[in-house]
């Protein structure tokens, strides 16, 4: 395997961890459970598309 | 068929909001996302996740305008076709391939399905010190999207490097 492709695998596999960690700290927002600055903290943007 | 229920963006939580006949407030968040940027090495905006969810736990009764009005945003999403959404189901509540199969059965009954693409793959990932999960993933984007190609291969790309290259 090349270099590239395990920085590639790496690089996949951090962004869909954080991709669920998202979803799940976005879930908690929604219920109340944690606040928007906690999740901004995280890096997490909500946006307006509509 | 009844229509959607009314929503309104909430400049306070920065979500879409709605309440259903049952009283029950739904929200939906779109998630700005980097994922394809960080695998491409470039910018690719206009990406999000979408995360719908009840801000409480209450059993919601079948209504079939809670999907009507999900629908309806979506549709509004895509107006700008340089849009492109991700839906994920992780499993931590091993629901997730039950979730997977609703979303899916949702877009196959969509009007939209003929201008709106969608790609569905589930991904094996394993992170350090848990064990490896399945993660069901579609992706969505219009068909007149300009990354059209890009936005595919990226995703090809992904499944390639998770499913075949163990």
């Amino acid at each position: 395997m090349s270099n590239k492709k395990e920085i590639n695998r790496d690089v996949i596999i951090k962004s869909f961890t954080k991709m669920v960690s998202d979803k799940e700290s976005v879930r908690a927002y929604i219920k109340g459970e944690t606040t928007l600055k906690a999740i901004t903290k995280k890096g997490i943007k909500l946006a307006r598309p509509l | 068929m009844q229509g959607h229920y009314n929503y309104v963006f909430d400049n306070i939580t920065d979500t879409y909001n709605f309440t259903t006949r049952n009283d029950i407030l739904y929200r939906v968040a779109f998630v700005v996302d980097e994922t394809f940027s960080s695998i491409s090495g470039e910018e690719i905006p206009n990406i999000y996740q979408l995360v719908v969810e009840k801000a409480n736990d209450e059993t919601e009764p079948l209504d079939s305008r809670v999907s009507a009005t999900i629908e309806n945003i979506i549709e509004r999403f895509f107006n700008d076709e340089r849009n492109a959404l991700i839906y994920i189901c992780s499993d931590t509540d091993n629901k997730a391939n039950l979730r997977n199969k609703v979303f899916n059965r949702w877009y196959q009954k969509s009007k939209y399905k003929d201008v709106i693409f969608k790609i569905e793959k589930a991904l094996p990932i394993k992170s350090p010190g848990f064990p490896e999960q399945q993660i069901y993933t579609s992706f969505m984007f219009h068909k007149q999207n300009p990354n059209y190609k890009k936005l595919k291969e990226i995703y090809n790309k992904i499944d390639d490097v998770l499913n075949n290259d163990k």
